[in-house]
């Protein structure tokens, strides 16, 4: 009979552009000592360490050869997932699989990125070499495109997708964790940053970190032991698409792998309407347009209301639904790492530690992670387990 | 275990030194529906995958992406363990007991051929101290041999034996890369690459892969299905640092070995289990590994080839398929170890079946000298 | 006591690949190459037209081996200009910007494919233009032998 499991504890880096104090595998040592100090654990008490990151973007291979130790890897059941910008997510995922399945009573996942270390444009440029290689531009160009047909279809205009933007990197700054905090940000600075691919300005498009992100899992039993307020896994549903990049011609439009993918949680858990019953949501958004696509996507609103939600300030800190309190990927990008910040960060509200970006009486908590241009992660957290 | 997993189906690739015929994704469009086919399932059926792939060997950046509809993928699960396949299959059996899924394709490939083995295993080794000094996985197994031979005694001659007794029995496996007997005295006499390792003690560079599909007992009981049943399974890590290992005496071995002898109630491996199929990348492992796994006393898997040579019934039988010597590419190795498992529990290894098997052990290892190893009981 | 300075050591990779063509990818290429033409495969289950071709159509698990023609004329159905100097794999160099890059779905192809536009100022650029191909003018077999689609009227 599959197990019941919470997280019970959760611990990242203070993620920057470049640390230089620290190689890899001391940066993952870093999140994994945060995360047991978290769940007040030693590294004895973990039966399993799984790794999520994007090698190409270090340039490595297996990863967790290396780094592994700095998780606590050695003899224990270590491993790493990887599948592109979902790999946050998805180990979180596995890291629910081991803990749920019997097998495992304590599981540590770790996502980490260190894109510094690396050269991130060469290695977005290695995609498929008959097709793809010649004309893609990387994550940027293929998202200006999306962007194009979203915003003729849907009506969200610049100074919208700015708003999220403007939101993002000022609830950063209450997120001692977070890359970019900027208090100050405006929506005429982001439309005035350059374009980088219309329509998207700088500041409309997320940074490249270093940085490391653990949650641990415990079945049932032992959470309850180890966390006063568990924050129980609910549902996790991954759905994936086809890649090629004209393959979906109106990905933001439809990104039916969202939609599936929520559809499914939502209905596993009994959720009818996501912006009343979820009391926060971490959502994976690359770009600024991306956001208000998720907000459709995952039924906050009805297709072409995601602007408007925005401009009623629904998703901001005070608003109906709190939507990325730390800053979300906008803020925060070490790409192996950002879908796993995603599932903490929800994590630890409702574990109620999450101080000056602390949502109050966090109940539900809604995760999304997103890759590769059209794969969707979706976890529901708890703090009951149902 | 309890409750279990079965394997419904397996499929694999012939494997070749160079498919430049196919390109991944066609060569895995094929590998994924001969197991379905095995199976007996069709693609709807399917509710996840799990893949096995790294992408420093495919050449390209989340290679999985550019698999997603011949793996049964669009609108579905799809979750890749980047690394050695039998892993793959550990994680499939996981998905399916937390209750996640019910029938899980997990496939797992590679294609030696488009790059240089050497070359890309320089990039396992961390930047700070090691990949500098060019280590690569055929150095780093060349300092692990020397190891063991100075230990225990064991010569260049034995692991010559190995690989004798690999590709003889190759010949007999209807997957394997055509690859001529060979004597003695020709492996001796190869050319040296990493003392003491000769060309003829490394397996040779090759493309393809294998899948298996998994079910859950309830799918298993609805089918009316018989499965092979995965009795046990382990995993275990060393340090990455090849000075702060004991590169003989593997305790990552020993420990996912035991893990895996403990689930599935084995107490003397070498009595109640049929046939091993375990993954030797370099001749002197399959010495080394069978100790590891307590088929032999710590420094005696020579006496692997004298049970080979006496060719008596009803012993354990270690790599009836021929092994990597006969050609698996490093990635997808561990699995297709799992692949000829399921074939020689169920009675479908042809020329190469081993008569009255009811318990298979398949291992699988990636990272440099076996830094990662994984170990499954199968049974029926 | 002066803090010491942190290093960074540099290693740089030089991989080769040799990425196999495969029998749909040799086809397209082939028939690109020596006539000219762009061809596509088709779902003999749902009828979709997959370009660029590929082994099996995802949502009914066919392989696919029904070649049809795709006219070289096209609608645009997403469009960008690139601004980022971004690092190109084939050339070894960044790219020289601003460049416009499409989602072009060609008349009689169901998927789009990504290439350059010809136009690379975004205030002429429209979700629904029509585009025609430009041809290298000694091709080679390979996507380049499409140089970029330019407007048409």
């Amino acid at each position: 009979m599959a197990r019941r499991v919470a997280i019970v504890g959760t611990g990242q880096t203070k993620h920057r552009s470049q640390r230089d104090d620290v190689n890899m595998m001391e940066m993952v040592y870093e999140a994994a000592t945060a995360a047991l100090q978290d769940a007040e654990l030693s590294v004895k008490d973990i039966d399993a360490v799984l790794l999520g990151n994007m090698e190409m973007f270090e340039g490595r291979a297996l990863p967790e050869m290396w780094c592994g130790e700095g998780a606590g890897g050695v003899y224990k059941h270590c491993l790493k997932i990887a599948t592109g910008g979902t790999s946050g997510t998805s180990v979180s995922i596995s890291g629910f699989q081991h803990a749920a399945s019997g097998l495992f009573d304590i599981v540590m996942a770790i996502g980490f990125e260190k894109q510094s270390d690396g050269h991130t444009a060469t290695g977005m440029s290695l995609t498929d070499p008959f097709w793809d290689r010649h004309v893609a531009a990387g994550a940027i160009g293929n998202f200006a495109l999306s962007i194009s047909q979203y915003a003729a279809a849907r009506g969200v205009t610049p100074e919208q997708a700015a708003k999220v933007a403007v939101k993002a990197r000022r609830n950063a700054c209450n997120n001692p964790y977070a890359h970019l905090q900027l208090p100050q940000l405006t929506v005429e600075q982001v439309l005035s940053s350059p374009i980088i691919a219309y329509p998207v300005h700088r500041f409309d498009m997320c940074p490249t970190s270093d940085g490391a992100c653990a949650v641990i899992y415990a079945e049932e039993a032992r959470a309850r032991k180890i966390c006063s307020r568990p924050a129980w896994v609910r549902a996790a549903v991954t759905r994936h698409d086809y890649a090629y990049l004209g393959d979906l011609k109106d990905r933001l439009i439809s990104i039916r792998t969202m939609r599936d993918a929520a559809r499914v949680a939502y209905a596993q858990v009994g959720i009818r309407e996501p912006l009343k019953e979820f009391d926060v949501a971490e959502i994976y958004e690359p770009v600024s347009y991306a956001e208000l696509a998720w907000y459709e996507a995952l039924g906050f609103c009805k297709d072409g209301e995601a602007g408007r939600l925005m401009d009623d300030g629904i998703t901001l800190l005070d608003g109906e639904l709190p939507v990325n309190p730390s800053g979300g990927v906008l803020s925060t990008n070490p790409i192996g790492a950002s879908g796993t910040i995603r599932v903490a960060e929800a994590a630890l509200q409702i574990h109620g530690k999450g101080e000056k970006r602390q949502v109050p009486g966090v109940k539900m908590a809604l995760v999304s992670g997103y890759g590769v241009y059209s794969w969707s992660d979706i976890l529901i957290l708890s703090s009951s387990p149902g | 275990m309890n409750p279990k997993v079965g394997i419904m189906g397996a499929s694999q690739t012939h494997f070749e030194a160079s498919k430049t015929h196919q390109t991944i994704s066609e060569m895995v469009f094929e590998i994924a529906q001969k197991a379905l086919e095995d199976a007996g399932i069709s693609w709807e059926d399917l509710n996840y995958t799990i893949t096995s792939s790294v992408d420093l060997w495919d050449g390209l950046t989340a290679s999985n992406a550019t698999l997603t509809e011949v793996v049964g993928a669009v609108m579905k699960p799809e979750m890749r363990v980047a690394g050695d396949g039998l892993t793959a299959a550990f994680q499939g059996m996981l998905t399916i007991l937390s209750g996640a899924a019910d029938l899980v394709l997990v496939l797992s490939y590679s294609k030696e051929s488009m790059s240089s083995r050497w070359g890309i295993t320089n990039w396992v080794f961390d930047p700070i101290y090691q990949q500098t000094l060019g280590l690569d996985y055929l150095s780093a197994a060349a300092l692990q041999a020397q190891a063991y031979f100075s230990r225990y005694g064991i010569t260049e001659e034995a692991c010559a034996r190995v690989v004798v007794k690999n590709l003889s029995d190759a010949q007999k496996n209807p997957f394997a890369q055509r690859r001529p007997k060979v004597s003695v005295q020709e492996v001796m006499n190869s050319e040296v690459w990493a003392s003491p390792l000769k060309a003829l003690d490394v397996s040779p560079i090759s493309d393809g892969g294998s899948a298996i599909i998994l079910a859950s007992e309830r799918v298993v009981r609805e089918r009316k299905a018989e499965p092979v049943w995965i009795l046990g399974a382990g995993r275990g890590l060393e340090n990455h640092y090849l000075g702060e290992r004991d590169l003989v005496e593997g305790e990552a071995l020993r420990r996912a070995g035991q893990k895996a002898y403990d689930l599935a109630g084995i107490q003397n491996p070498f009595e109640e289990i049929e046939v091993a199929e375990i993954s030797c990348a370099f001749s002197y492992q399959e010495l080394l590994w069978s100790e590891l796994l307590n088929f032999y006393p710590i420094g005696q898997g020579a006496k692997l080839l004298e049970d080979w040579e006496a060719d008596l019934d009803g012993k354990l039988s270690i790599n009836p398929s021929g092994g990597l010597m006969a050609g698996n590419p490093l990635i997808p190795a561990g699995l297709v170890r799992l692949v000829e498992a399921f074939l020689q529990l169920k009675g479908k290894a042809q020329n190469h079946q081993i008569p009255g098997v009811k318990k298979a052990l398949a291992h699988g290892t990636d990272g440099p000298c076996g830094q990662g190893q994984c170990v499954m009981v199968v049974g029926v | 006591m002066a803090e010491e300075e942190l290093l960074r050591i540099p290693i740089k990779m030089d991989l080769e690949y040799r990425y196999p063509t495969g029998k749909h990818f040799s086809h397209f290429f082939r028939v690109l190459k020596e006539e000219g033409k762009i061809m596509a495969l088709k779902c003999p289950k749902c009828g979709y037209v997959f370009l660029p071709p590929r082994p099996a159509c995802g949502e009914c698990h066919v392989p696919l081996e029904e070649w049809v023609e795709v006219s070289d004329k096209g609608t645009v159905k997403a469009f960008t200009a690139i601004h980022f100097r971004f690092y190109d794999a084939n050339l070894g160099r960044e790219r020289p910007v601003p460049f416009g890059s499409a989602l072009i779905q060609l008349d009689g192809a169901d998927s789009s494919l990504n290439h350059y536009l010809e136009e690379n100022d975004v205030t002429k650029m429209y979700i629904g233009m029509r585009v025609q191909a430009a041809f290298r003018e000694k091709r080679e077999g390979n996507i380049g032998d499409i140089l970029y689609f330019r407007t048409i009227t």
